[in-house]
Protein backbone atom coordinates (compact mmCIF):
# COMPACT_ATOMS: atom_id res chain seq x y z
CA UNK A 1 0.00 0.00 0.00
CA UNK A 2 2.70 2.47 0.99
CA UNK A 3 4.65 1.61 -2.15
CA UNK A 4 1.60 2.41 -4.23
CA UNK A 5 1.23 5.89 -2.74
CA UNK A 6 4.96 6.55 -3.03
CA UNK A 7 4.82 5.79 -6.76
CA UNK A 8 2.42 8.68 -7.41
CA UNK A 9 4.81 11.37 -8.57
CA UNK A 10 4.41 14.68 -10.37
CA UNK A 11 4.29 13.08 -13.80
CA UNK A 12 1.60 10.56 -12.85
CA UNK A 13 -0.46 13.31 -11.17
CA UNK A 14 -0.44 15.59 -14.21
CA UNK A 15 -0.98 12.65 -16.59
CA UNK A 16 -4.07 11.57 -14.65
CA UNK A 17 -5.46 15.11 -14.64
CA UNK A 18 -4.98 15.47 -18.37
CA UNK A 19 -6.37 12.05 -19.30
CA UNK A 20 -9.35 12.31 -16.93
CA UNK A 21 -10.34 15.86 -17.88
CA UNK A 22 -9.75 15.15 -21.58
CA UNK A 23 -11.83 11.98 -21.54
CA UNK A 24 -14.79 13.64 -19.81
CA UNK A 25 -14.54 16.61 -22.16
CA UNK A 26 -14.62 14.30 -25.18
CA UNK A 27 -17.55 12.25 -23.82
CA UNK A 28 -19.65 15.30 -22.89
CA UNK A 29 -18.89 16.99 -26.23
CA UNK A 30 -20.00 13.84 -28.06
CA UNK A 31 -23.14 13.74 -25.89
CA UNK A 32 -23.89 17.34 -26.85
CA UNK A 33 -23.39 16.67 -30.54
CA UNK A 34 -25.72 13.67 -30.42
CA UNK A 35 -28.43 15.62 -28.53
CA UNK A 36 -27.81 19.21 -29.55
CA UNK A 37 -31.51 20.09 -29.24
CA UNK A 38 -31.16 21.94 -25.93
CA UNK A 39 -28.80 24.50 -27.50
CA UNK A 40 -30.62 24.74 -30.85
CA UNK A 41 -32.59 27.88 -31.76
CA UNK A 42 -35.74 26.04 -30.77
CA UNK A 43 -34.17 24.59 -27.62
CA UNK A 44 -34.58 25.35 -23.96
CA UNK A 45 -31.14 27.02 -23.89
CA UNK A 46 -31.65 28.89 -27.15
CA UNK A 47 -29.19 31.73 -27.76
CA UNK A 48 -31.81 33.34 -30.02
CA UNK A 49 -33.80 34.02 -26.84
CA UNK A 50 -30.91 34.11 -24.36
CA UNK A 51 -29.35 37.11 -26.13
CA UNK A 52 -32.51 39.13 -25.46
CA UNK A 53 -32.40 38.62 -21.69
CA UNK A 54 -31.65 41.90 -19.82
CA UNK A 55 -28.33 40.66 -18.39
CA UNK A 56 -27.00 40.30 -21.94
CA UNK A 57 -29.13 42.72 -23.96
CA UNK A 58 -28.17 45.63 -21.68
CA UNK A 59 -24.52 45.08 -22.55
CA UNK A 60 -24.33 45.37 -26.37
CA UNK A 61 -20.66 44.28 -26.44
CA UNK A 62 -21.60 41.03 -24.70
CA UNK A 63 -24.44 40.46 -27.13
CA UNK A 64 -22.19 41.11 -30.14
CA UNK A 65 -19.48 38.85 -28.73
CA UNK A 66 -22.05 36.14 -28.07
CA UNK A 67 -23.42 36.42 -31.59
CA UNK A 68 -19.96 35.50 -32.88
CA UNK A 69 -19.71 32.24 -30.93
CA UNK A 70 -23.15 31.22 -29.75
CA UNK A 71 -25.20 30.94 -32.94
CA UNK A 72 -26.46 27.38 -33.38
CA UNK A 73 -23.96 26.26 -36.01
CA UNK A 74 -20.93 27.91 -34.39
CA UNK A 75 -21.77 26.53 -30.98
CA UNK A 76 -22.05 23.09 -32.51
CA UNK A 77 -18.64 23.66 -34.07
CA UNK A 78 -17.31 24.56 -30.63
CA UNK A 79 -18.38 21.12 -29.37
CA UNK A 80 -16.64 19.46 -32.34
CA UNK A 81 -13.52 21.36 -31.27
CA UNK A 82 -14.02 20.25 -27.67
CA UNK A 83 -14.34 16.64 -28.79
CA UNK A 84 -11.06 16.85 -30.71
CA UNK A 85 -9.24 18.74 -27.95
CA UNK A 86 -10.49 16.25 -25.38
CA UNK A 87 -9.19 13.31 -27.41
CA UNK A 88 -5.93 15.20 -27.95
CA UNK A 89 -5.56 15.64 -24.19
CA UNK A 90 -6.07 11.91 -23.63
CA UNK A 91 -3.40 11.10 -26.24
CA UNK A 92 -0.94 13.70 -24.92
CA UNK A 93 -1.58 12.56 -21.35
CA UNK A 94 -0.76 8.98 -22.31
CA UNK A 95 2.47 10.20 -23.92
CA UNK A 96 3.33 12.48 -20.95
CA UNK A 97 3.19 15.59 -23.10
CA UNK A 98 1.68 18.74 -21.62
CA UNK A 99 1.11 21.53 -24.11
CA UNK A 100 -0.49 24.92 -23.50
CA UNK A 101 -1.52 24.85 -27.18
CA UNK A 102 -3.98 22.12 -26.25
CA UNK A 103 -4.92 23.17 -22.71
CA UNK A 104 -5.60 26.85 -23.52
CA UNK A 105 -8.30 26.06 -26.15
CA UNK A 106 -9.79 23.49 -23.76
CA UNK A 107 -10.05 26.10 -20.99
CA UNK A 108 -11.24 28.86 -23.32
CA UNK A 109 -13.98 26.68 -24.83
CA UNK A 110 -15.10 25.68 -21.31
CA UNK A 111 -15.35 29.36 -20.34
CA UNK A 112 -17.41 30.03 -23.47
CA UNK A 113 -19.83 27.28 -22.42
CA UNK A 114 -20.02 28.66 -18.87
CA UNK A 115 -20.67 32.24 -19.95
CA UNK A 116 -23.45 31.33 -22.38
CA UNK A 117 -26.76 32.44 -20.92
CA UNK A 118 -28.70 29.93 -18.90
CA UNK A 119 -28.12 26.86 -16.76
CA UNK A 120 -27.32 23.29 -17.81
CA UNK A 121 -23.92 22.49 -16.28
CA UNK A 122 -23.23 20.42 -13.17
CA UNK A 123 -20.65 20.40 -10.36
CA UNK A 124 -18.26 18.17 -12.26
CA UNK A 125 -17.99 20.83 -14.99
CA UNK A 126 -16.87 23.31 -12.33
CA UNK A 127 -14.16 20.93 -11.15
CA UNK A 128 -12.95 20.44 -14.73
CA UNK A 129 -12.54 24.22 -15.13
CA UNK A 130 -10.31 24.20 -12.04
CA UNK A 131 -8.35 21.25 -13.47
CA UNK A 132 -7.86 23.00 -16.83
CA UNK A 133 -6.72 26.22 -15.13
CA UNK A 134 -4.20 24.20 -13.11
CA UNK A 135 -2.99 22.31 -16.19
CA UNK A 136 -2.55 25.64 -18.01
CA UNK A 137 -0.46 26.97 -15.13
CA UNK A 138 1.64 23.79 -15.21
CA UNK A 139 2.05 23.90 -18.99
CA UNK A 140 3.72 27.32 -18.92
CA UNK A 141 5.86 26.77 -15.82
CA UNK A 142 9.27 25.07 -15.47
CA UNK A 143 8.71 21.41 -14.57
CA UNK A 144 9.06 20.55 -10.87
CA UNK A 145 9.38 24.21 -9.86
CA UNK A 146 7.21 25.73 -7.14
CA UNK A 147 5.40 27.62 -9.93
CA UNK A 148 4.51 24.25 -11.47
CA UNK A 149 3.37 22.74 -8.20
CA UNK A 150 1.36 25.66 -6.82
CA UNK A 151 -1.63 24.86 -9.03
CA UNK A 152 -1.57 21.26 -7.84
CA UNK A 153 -1.66 22.43 -4.20
CA UNK A 154 -4.62 24.66 -5.10
CA UNK A 155 -6.47 21.78 -6.74
CA UNK A 156 -5.86 19.52 -3.77
CA UNK A 157 -7.27 22.12 -1.39
CA UNK A 158 -10.30 22.57 -3.65
CA UNK A 159 -10.84 18.81 -3.64
CA UNK A 160 -10.72 18.69 0.15
CA UNK A 161 -13.05 21.70 0.34
CA UNK A 162 -15.51 20.10 -2.10
CA UNK A 163 -16.10 17.16 0.25
CA UNK A 164 -16.02 19.23 3.44
CA UNK A 165 -18.48 21.88 2.19
CA UNK A 166 -20.80 19.20 0.76
CA UNK A 167 -20.69 17.31 4.07
CA UNK A 168 -21.41 20.37 6.22
CA UNK A 169 -24.27 21.38 3.89
CA UNK A 170 -25.78 17.88 4.23
CA UNK A 171 -25.36 18.03 7.99
CA UNK A 172 -27.53 21.18 7.95
CA UNK A 173 -30.28 19.40 5.99
CA UNK A 174 -32.98 17.71 8.05
CA UNK A 175 -33.84 15.20 5.31
CA UNK A 176 -30.18 14.18 5.07
CA UNK A 177 -29.99 13.61 8.80
CA UNK A 178 -33.15 11.50 8.97
CA UNK A 179 -32.38 9.61 5.76
CA UNK A 180 -35.58 10.55 3.91
CA UNK A 181 -33.66 12.80 1.49
CA UNK A 182 -31.82 9.80 0.08
CA UNK A 183 -35.10 7.92 -0.43
CA UNK A 184 -36.53 11.04 -2.08
CA UNK A 185 -33.61 11.37 -4.50
CA UNK A 186 -33.70 7.70 -5.53
CA UNK A 187 -37.47 7.92 -5.96
CA UNK A 188 -37.14 10.45 -8.78
CA UNK A 189 -36.82 9.52 -12.42
CA UNK A 190 -34.32 12.35 -13.01
CA UNK A 191 -31.65 11.33 -10.47
CA UNK A 192 -33.11 8.14 -9.12
CA UNK A 193 -33.02 4.42 -9.51
CA UNK A 194 -36.14 2.37 -9.01
CA UNK A 195 -34.31 -0.68 -7.58
CA UNK A 196 -32.45 1.36 -4.97
CA UNK A 197 -35.63 3.29 -4.20
CA UNK A 198 -37.56 0.07 -3.54
CA UNK A 199 -34.72 -1.20 -1.38
CA UNK A 200 -34.55 1.97 0.75
CA UNK A 201 -38.23 2.95 0.89
CA UNK A 202 -39.07 0.02 3.13
CA UNK A 203 -35.89 0.30 5.20
CA UNK A 204 -35.66 3.78 6.67
CA UNK A 205 -32.92 2.78 9.12
CA UNK A 206 -30.72 1.59 6.23
CA UNK A 207 -31.34 4.87 4.43
CA UNK A 208 -30.40 6.83 7.54
CA UNK A 209 -27.23 4.78 8.00
CA UNK A 210 -26.25 5.38 4.37
CA UNK A 211 -27.00 9.12 4.68
CA UNK A 212 -24.84 9.42 7.77
CA UNK A 213 -22.16 7.35 6.04
CA UNK A 214 -22.00 9.89 3.21
CA UNK A 215 -22.05 12.83 5.65
CA UNK A 216 -19.31 11.24 7.77
CA UNK A 217 -16.84 10.52 4.97
CA UNK A 218 -17.38 13.99 3.47
CA UNK A 219 -16.92 15.83 6.77
CA UNK A 220 -13.96 13.64 7.75
CA UNK A 221 -12.27 13.92 4.34
CA UNK A 222 -9.87 16.71 5.51
CA UNK A 223 -8.26 14.04 7.72
CA UNK A 224 -6.23 13.14 4.62
CA UNK A 225 -4.14 16.17 5.63
CA UNK A 226 -2.75 14.05 8.47
CA UNK A 227 -0.79 12.33 5.72
CA UNK A 228 -1.27 8.83 7.12
CA UNK A 229 -1.13 6.25 4.30
CA UNK A 230 -3.86 4.01 5.69
CA UNK A 231 -6.30 6.90 6.17
CA UNK A 232 -5.61 8.32 2.73
CA UNK A 233 -6.06 4.96 1.02
CA UNK A 234 -9.25 4.18 2.95
CA UNK A 235 -10.88 7.54 2.28
CA UNK A 236 -9.94 7.58 -1.39
CA UNK A 237 -11.14 4.00 -1.86
CA UNK A 238 -14.44 4.97 -0.28
CA UNK A 239 -14.87 8.14 -2.37
CA UNK A 240 -13.94 6.24 -5.55
CA UNK A 241 -16.71 3.72 -4.86
CA UNK A 242 -19.06 6.58 -3.97
CA UNK A 243 -18.49 8.37 -7.30
CA UNK A 244 -18.75 5.08 -9.20
CA UNK A 245 -22.08 4.39 -7.52
CA UNK A 246 -23.46 7.88 -8.22
CA UNK A 247 -22.40 7.51 -11.87
CA UNK A 248 -24.33 4.32 -12.45
CA UNK A 249 -27.19 4.78 -9.98
CA UNK A 250 -27.86 8.49 -10.59
CA UNK A 251 -26.50 9.01 -14.12
CA UNK A 252 -23.86 11.51 -12.95
CA UNK A 253 -21.31 10.21 -15.44
CA UNK A 254 -19.11 13.32 -15.42
CA UNK A 255 -18.35 13.18 -11.70
CA UNK A 256 -16.45 9.90 -11.49
CA UNK A 257 -13.63 10.65 -13.92
CA UNK A 258 -13.41 14.34 -12.96
CA UNK A 259 -12.97 13.66 -9.25
CA UNK A 260 -10.95 10.46 -9.44
CA UNK A 261 -8.57 12.05 -11.98
CA UNK A 262 -7.61 14.56 -9.28
CA UNK A 263 -6.75 11.90 -6.65
CA UNK A 264 -3.15 11.32 -7.83
CA UNK A 265 -2.62 15.10 -7.52
CA UNK A 266 -3.96 14.98 -3.97
CA UNK A 267 -1.74 12.00 -3.11
CA UNK A 268 1.32 13.75 -4.59
CA UNK A 269 0.64 16.96 -2.66
CA UNK A 270 -0.03 15.09 0.60
CA UNK A 271 3.28 13.30 0.08
CA UNK A 272 4.99 16.70 0.13
CA UNK A 273 3.78 17.34 3.68
CA UNK A 274 6.71 17.02 6.12
CA UNK A 275 4.66 14.72 8.39
CA UNK A 276 3.38 12.43 5.61
CA UNK A 277 4.15 8.79 6.18
CA UNK A 278 3.84 6.17 3.51
CA UNK B 1 10.19 35.58 -15.32
CA UNK B 2 9.58 32.58 -13.08
CA UNK B 3 9.01 34.77 -10.04
CA UNK B 4 6.42 36.81 -11.97
CA UNK B 5 4.61 33.57 -12.85
CA UNK B 6 4.81 32.37 -9.26
CA UNK B 7 3.30 35.60 -7.94
CA UNK B 8 0.60 35.62 -10.61
CA UNK B 9 -0.53 32.05 -9.96
CA UNK B 10 -0.29 32.54 -6.18
CA UNK B 11 -2.64 35.52 -6.35
CA UNK B 12 -5.04 33.91 -8.86
CA UNK B 13 -5.31 30.58 -7.05
CA UNK B 14 -5.31 32.18 -3.59
CA UNK B 15 -8.23 34.46 -4.48
CA UNK B 16 -10.04 31.60 -6.23
CA UNK B 17 -9.80 29.49 -3.08
CA UNK B 18 -10.91 32.35 -0.85
CA UNK B 19 -13.92 33.16 -3.03
CA UNK B 20 -14.86 29.45 -3.17
CA UNK B 21 -15.15 29.59 0.62
CA UNK B 22 -17.28 32.73 0.39
CA UNK B 23 -19.47 31.03 -2.26
CA UNK B 24 -20.22 28.25 0.22
CA UNK B 25 -22.25 30.81 2.19
CA UNK B 26 -24.46 31.50 -0.82
CA UNK B 27 -24.97 34.28 -3.34
CA UNK B 28 -25.86 36.71 -0.54
CA UNK B 29 -22.28 36.52 0.73
CA UNK B 30 -20.93 37.26 -2.77
CA UNK B 31 -23.29 40.22 -3.03
CA UNK B 32 -22.27 41.56 0.39
CA UNK B 33 -18.58 41.38 -0.53
CA UNK B 34 -19.35 42.91 -3.94
CA UNK B 35 -17.68 40.10 -5.83
CA UNK B 36 -18.02 41.02 -9.54
CA UNK B 37 -20.90 39.13 -11.19
CA UNK B 38 -18.72 37.81 -14.00
CA UNK B 39 -16.68 35.86 -11.47
CA UNK B 40 -19.66 34.01 -10.00
CA UNK B 41 -19.91 31.25 -12.64
CA UNK B 42 -16.25 30.37 -11.98
CA UNK B 43 -16.77 29.77 -8.27
CA UNK B 44 -17.60 26.12 -7.64
CA UNK B 45 -20.75 25.44 -5.69
CA UNK B 46 -19.78 22.46 -3.56
CA UNK B 47 -23.16 22.27 -1.76
CA UNK B 48 -24.03 19.34 -4.01
CA UNK B 49 -27.54 17.98 -3.35
CA UNK B 50 -27.59 19.85 -0.02
CA UNK B 51 -28.92 21.04 2.33
CA UNK B 52 -32.24 20.20 0.58
CA UNK B 53 -31.81 17.48 -2.03
CA UNK B 54 -33.98 17.54 -5.15
CA UNK B 55 -36.69 14.95 -4.54
CA UNK B 56 -39.05 16.04 -7.35
CA UNK B 57 -39.39 15.32 -11.04
CA UNK B 58 -40.60 18.10 -13.28
CA UNK B 59 -42.72 17.54 -16.38
CA UNK B 60 -43.41 20.24 -18.95
CA UNK B 61 -46.85 19.74 -20.50
CA UNK B 62 -48.53 21.78 -23.21
CA UNK B 63 -51.76 22.03 -25.16
CA UNK B 64 -52.74 24.00 -28.24
CA UNK B 65 -55.91 25.78 -29.12
CA UNK B 66 -56.96 26.53 -32.67
CA UNK B 67 -59.32 29.47 -33.19
CA UNK B 68 -62.21 29.62 -30.74
CA UNK B 69 -62.43 25.84 -30.34
CA UNK B 70 -61.73 23.73 -27.27
CA UNK B 71 -58.06 23.30 -26.36
CA UNK B 72 -56.50 20.01 -27.44
CA UNK B 73 -55.27 17.36 -24.97
CA UNK B 74 -52.28 17.94 -22.70
CA UNK B 75 -49.11 16.52 -24.25
CA UNK B 76 -45.63 16.06 -22.79
CA UNK B 77 -43.07 18.58 -24.02
CA UNK B 78 -40.45 17.21 -21.62
CA UNK B 79 -40.38 14.30 -19.23
CA UNK B 80 -37.32 12.89 -17.46
CA UNK B 81 -35.73 9.87 -19.08
CA UNK B 82 -35.85 6.60 -17.14
CA UNK B 83 -32.49 5.53 -15.70
CA UNK B 84 -30.45 2.89 -17.46
CA UNK B 85 -27.07 1.46 -16.46
CA UNK B 86 -25.49 2.96 -19.58
CA UNK B 87 -26.08 6.44 -18.09
CA UNK B 88 -23.07 5.75 -15.89
CA UNK B 89 -20.91 6.17 -18.99
CA UNK B 90 -23.09 7.82 -21.60
CA UNK B 91 -25.89 10.21 -20.62
CA UNK B 92 -26.61 12.56 -23.53
CA UNK B 93 -29.91 13.81 -22.17
CA UNK B 94 -28.42 15.31 -19.04
CA UNK B 95 -28.00 18.89 -20.30
CA UNK B 96 -31.64 19.15 -21.38
CA UNK B 97 -32.74 17.54 -18.10
CA UNK B 98 -30.54 19.87 -15.99
CA UNK B 99 -31.71 22.90 -17.95
CA UNK B 100 -35.40 22.07 -17.34
CA UNK B 101 -34.65 21.31 -13.67
CA UNK B 102 -32.77 24.60 -13.15
CA UNK B 103 -35.30 26.76 -15.03
CA UNK B 104 -38.21 25.25 -13.07
CA UNK B 105 -36.37 25.76 -9.78
CA UNK B 106 -35.70 29.40 -10.71
CA UNK B 107 -39.35 29.78 -11.71
CA UNK B 108 -40.47 28.37 -8.36
CA UNK B 109 -38.14 30.78 -6.53
CA UNK B 110 -39.51 33.71 -8.57
CA UNK B 111 -43.08 32.62 -7.74
CA UNK B 112 -42.27 32.40 -4.03
CA UNK B 113 -40.73 35.86 -4.07
CA UNK B 114 -43.55 37.28 -6.18
CA UNK B 115 -45.55 40.07 -4.58
CA UNK B 116 -49.26 40.58 -5.17
CA UNK B 117 -49.87 41.73 -8.72
CA UNK B 118 -46.43 40.60 -9.81
CA UNK B 119 -47.72 38.10 -12.39
CA UNK B 120 -46.72 40.34 -15.28
CA UNK B 121 -43.14 40.37 -14.00
CA UNK B 122 -43.18 36.58 -13.74
CA UNK B 123 -44.29 36.28 -17.37
CA UNK B 124 -41.26 38.37 -18.35
CA UNK B 125 -38.76 36.38 -16.28
CA UNK B 126 -35.95 34.41 -17.94
CA UNK B 127 -37.11 30.95 -16.75
CA UNK B 128 -40.71 31.55 -17.89
CA UNK B 129 -39.64 32.91 -21.28
CA UNK B 130 -37.24 30.02 -21.90
CA UNK B 131 -39.86 27.41 -21.04
CA UNK B 132 -42.41 29.21 -23.22
CA UNK B 133 -39.92 29.46 -26.09
CA UNK B 134 -39.20 25.73 -25.81
CA UNK B 135 -42.92 24.85 -25.94
CA UNK B 136 -43.69 27.31 -28.74
CA UNK B 137 -40.93 25.92 -30.94
CA UNK B 138 -41.88 22.26 -30.59
CA UNK B 139 -42.48 20.63 -33.96
CA UNK B 140 -46.17 20.75 -34.88
CA UNK B 141 -48.13 19.74 -37.95
CA UNK B 142 -49.69 23.20 -37.97
CA UNK B 143 -48.16 26.15 -36.12
CA UNK B 144 -51.32 28.21 -35.79
CA UNK B 145 -53.44 29.32 -32.87
CA UNK B 146 -52.31 29.51 -29.27
CA UNK B 147 -50.51 27.34 -26.77
CA UNK B 148 -50.22 27.11 -23.02
CA UNK B 149 -47.89 25.08 -20.83
CA UNK B 150 -47.97 23.62 -17.36
CA UNK B 151 -45.27 22.46 -14.98
CA UNK B 152 -46.26 19.27 -13.22
CA UNK B 153 -44.31 18.28 -10.10
CA UNK B 154 -44.08 14.67 -8.94
CA UNK B 155 -42.44 13.49 -5.74
CA UNK B 156 -42.68 9.70 -5.91
CA UNK B 157 -41.30 9.20 -2.40
CA UNK B 158 -44.13 11.33 -0.97
CA UNK B 159 -46.85 10.12 -3.36
CA UNK B 160 -47.27 13.74 -4.33
CA UNK B 161 -48.33 15.14 -7.67
CA UNK B 162 -49.21 18.78 -8.21
CA UNK B 163 -49.08 21.61 -10.69
CA UNK B 164 -46.55 24.35 -10.09
CA UNK B 165 -47.83 26.63 -12.81
CA UNK B 166 -50.32 26.78 -15.68
CA UNK B 167 -49.47 29.54 -18.12
CA UNK B 168 -52.00 31.68 -19.92
CA UNK B 169 -52.42 31.02 -23.66
CA UNK B 170 -49.77 32.56 -25.89
CA UNK B 171 -49.88 32.95 -29.66
CA UNK B 172 -47.72 30.51 -31.57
Amino acid sequence: MNDFLAHIDLVVAVQALQIGAGLVMAITAAEMLVRFGAYANSGILSWELGRLMPAIAQRPWRQRLGDIVYTEQRFKLLFVLRLLVGLGMVACGALSVLSSWLIAPALLSSLLVVYRAGPGQDGSFQLRILILAVLLSCSISPVNSLTFRIGLYFLSLQLILSYLIAGIAKLRGLTWRDGTGLIGIFGTVYHGNIRVYKLLAGRKTLSQVLSWGVIAFEVLFPLVLMGQGAWVMSLLAFTTLFHLATSFLMGLNGFFLSFVAAYPTLIFCLGELPWASW
Amino acid sequence: MESVLLWTWSIVFGLWLLLTLVRAFGHAALRTLRVPRWLWPLLPNWNLFAPKPGVADYYVMYRDQRGEGEPGPWLAAYQPEARTWSHGVWNPNKVQAKAVFDWVQQLAQAMNAMEEGGEEQLLQSAPYLHLLHFVRRLPRAEAQGQTQFAIVVREPAHNFEGTLLVSPFHYL
